[in-house]
C-alpha cells in the first residue's frame, strides 16, 4: 500500500516537472516567471545593496584599475590603426550596432556558474544572444533569456561559453572558452605567437572602441603541441554592477 | 508537528512556524552565497541546496516535492538555465532521501548522518549538470558541454560535498558536547 502510495506520488510528482516543462516551451509561464521575479525584489534589492556596502573599496580600487587597461588597449589600438579615438555615437553609425542601458536588478551564482538578471526585457527590443558590457566596454556576459521587462544574462566566463577574440596590439586571433571562477582558457593559440602575461584579450575590434574580455595570466609550452595552453582571466566585475550596456546585433 | 516513522527518524508536520523557518534559513542562506566573493576551489559553496537538503531530511515526501517545487521555480526564475532543471533536480533528490531514510535511522551516529548527507550534496551536484542538459535539449536551449569546465566543476562540488555537511555537524556535535 505504501510503495503504491509513493509510486502514485512520484509519478504525479514527475507529470508536474513535465507540464511546467511544457508550458515553459509555450511561453505561458511567463507571467509565472515575472510574478517571481518581482515578489523576489526585495530580497535581491537587499543582497545588492549589502554587496555594494561591503565590497565599496574594492569597487573603487578596481574602477581605477579597470580605466586604466582600458586606456592602455585603446591607445594600441590608435597605434595599429592609426585612428583617433570614437565617441560613443560614431561607435554605433559605423557598425550599425544598437546599445541600451539597463539597470543590475539580481547577481546570483550556482554551482559554479554566474547569472545577472536585468530591468529591462523585450519590450525595450532587448534580445536573446544580445552582449552585455560595462560602462567602460569590457564584457560581462549574453543575455540568454528575455522576458517582457526582464532580462536574464549568463556571465561570460561560465563553462559552456566561447567567443572568437583578438590580442591587442598583435595580429592574433583564437578561441576564447569560459572555463568558470571568470578563468579563460584560449584555444587555437599557434605555438610561435608572440604572446605574453598581461596581453589584452578584446572580442572584437571595430577601431579604438573595442569590447575587453580578459587579460593573459599564464602560458605555458606543451611538449609536442602545435598550439600554446592559455590561460586568461577575466576582468569584468558583474557582482559590482548596478547598470550595464546591452549590444544588439542588427537582425540578420 | 512531529510524526515518527518506523525506523525512528523524526519528521515534521510543517505548520507555519516551521514554514517561516525554512522560508527564514533559505532566505540566509541565499544571501551568504550570492556574496560570497572567495573563488576558493573553483565554486562557491552551495549553501542554498545544503539548506534545502537539512530541511528535506525531516520533512516527508509530500512535503518535500512541495518545497522541492517552490524553490525550484524561485531558482529557475533567477538563473538563467533552462527552466525546470531545479525543480527535476529536487524531485530527484526528494525521492533519494526518501531511498536512504529507508536504510537509515535518526539511531544512527552523527558520522552516518554527516556521510550522508555528504552522499546527498555530492549527488545534487552531480544530477545538476545532467539536468541542464536534459531539460535544455528538450526545450531546445542546448547547454554547452565543456568537458574539462565540467569536470573541474564536478571535483569542487565534490569538494564542497565534503567540507559543507562536516563542517555542519561538527559544529553540532561540538555544541552538544559543551551544552
Amino acid at each position: 500500500m505504501q510503495n503504491r502510495k509513493l509510486a502514485f506520488r512520484t509519478g504525479a510528482g514527475i507529470l508536474a516537472v513535465a507540464a511546467v516543462i511544457f508550458l515553459n516551451q509555450t511561453g505561458k509561464l511567463s507571467a509565472v516567471k515575472n510574478i517571481f521575479i518581482k515578489g523576489l525584489s526585495p530580497l535581491t534589492n537587499f543582497s545588492s545593496d549589502l554587496r555594494f556596502f561591503l565590497y565599496t573599496r574594492q569597487t573603487s580600487a578596481w574602477r581605477q584599475t579597470q580605466e586604466a587597461k582600458v586606456l592602455r588597449l585603446e591607445l594600441e589600438n590608435i597605434k595599429e590603426e592609426n585612428d583617433k579615438l570614437r565617441q560613443v555615437i560614431n561607435f554605433k553609425e559605423k557598425n550599425n550596432i544598437e546599445f541600451k542601458g539597463a539597470g543590475v536588478k539580481f547577481y546570483g551564482q550556482e554551482l559554479g556558474r554566474e547569472f545577472l538578471l536585468l530591468d529591462r526585457g523585450r519590450n525595450e527590443g532587448i534580445k536573446e544572444d544580445d552582449l552585455v558590457t560595462d560602462e567602460n566596454f569590457i564584457l560581462v556576459g549574453i543575455v540568454k533569456e528575455t522576458g517582457s521587462d526582464f532580462s536574464k544574462v549568463e556571465i561570460s566566463s561560465n563553462p559552456g561559453q566561447n567567443f572568437e577574440i583578438k590580442v591587442a596590439g598583435k595580429d592574433l586571433k583564437a578561441l576564447a572558452e569560459g572555463l568558470g571562477a571568470r578563468t579563460f582558457n584560449l584555444k587555437l593559440v599557434p605555438r610561435d605567437a608572440d604572446l605574453k602575461q598581461g596581453d589584452l584579450i578584446s572580442l572584437f575590434n571595430s577601431g579604438s572602441k573595442s569590447i575587453l574580455l580578459a587579460e593573459v595570466v599564464n602560458i605555458k609550452v606543451g611538449g609536442g603541441k602545435a598550439f600554446l595552453d592559455v590561460k586568461a582571466v577575466g576582468l569584468g566585475k558583474p557582482e559590482l554592477l548596478k547598470n550595464v550596456f546591452i549590444i544588439s546585433w542588427p537582425a540578420k | 508537528m512531529i510524526l515518527r516513522k518506523k525506523n525512528k527518524i523524526i519528521l515534521l508536520r510543517p505548520g507555519l512556524k516551521i514554514w517561516l523557518g525554512i522560508f527564514l534559513s533559505l532566505i540566509l542562506a541565499a544571501i551568504l552565497q550570492w556574496n560570497w566573493q572567495n573563488y576558493f576551489f573553483i565554486q562557491t559553496p552551495p549553501l542554498v541546496i545544503f539548506t534545502i537538503l537539512l530541511w528535506f531530511w525531516r520533512l516527508n515526501l509530500l512535503n518535500r516535492f512541495w518545497l522541492g517545487a517552490l524553490a525550484g521555480i524561485i531558482l529557475d526564475s533567477l538563473y538563467a538555465l533552462p527552466f525546470g532543471s531545479f525543480i527535476l533536480l529536487f524531485f530527484l533528490l526528494a525521492g533519494f532521501i526518501q531511498i536512504l531514510q529507508a536504510i537509515i535511522s535518526d539511531a544512527e551516529p552523527l558520522l552516518t548522518q554527516t556521510l550522508s548527507f555528504c552522499l546527498c550534496l555530492f549527488l545534487s551536484t552531480s544530477l545538476a549538470y545532467p539536468a541542464w542538459y536534459i531539460i535544455g535539449y528538450v526545450e531546445k536551449h542546448p547547454v554547452r558541454w565543456n568537458g574539462w569546465a565540467e569536470t573541474t566543476m564536478f571535483l569542487s562540488g565534490l569538494f564542497w560535498s565534503l567540507v559543507l555537511p562536516i563542517f555542519f555537524f561538527g559544529a553540532i556535535k561540538l555544541w552538544r558536547k559543551f551544552r
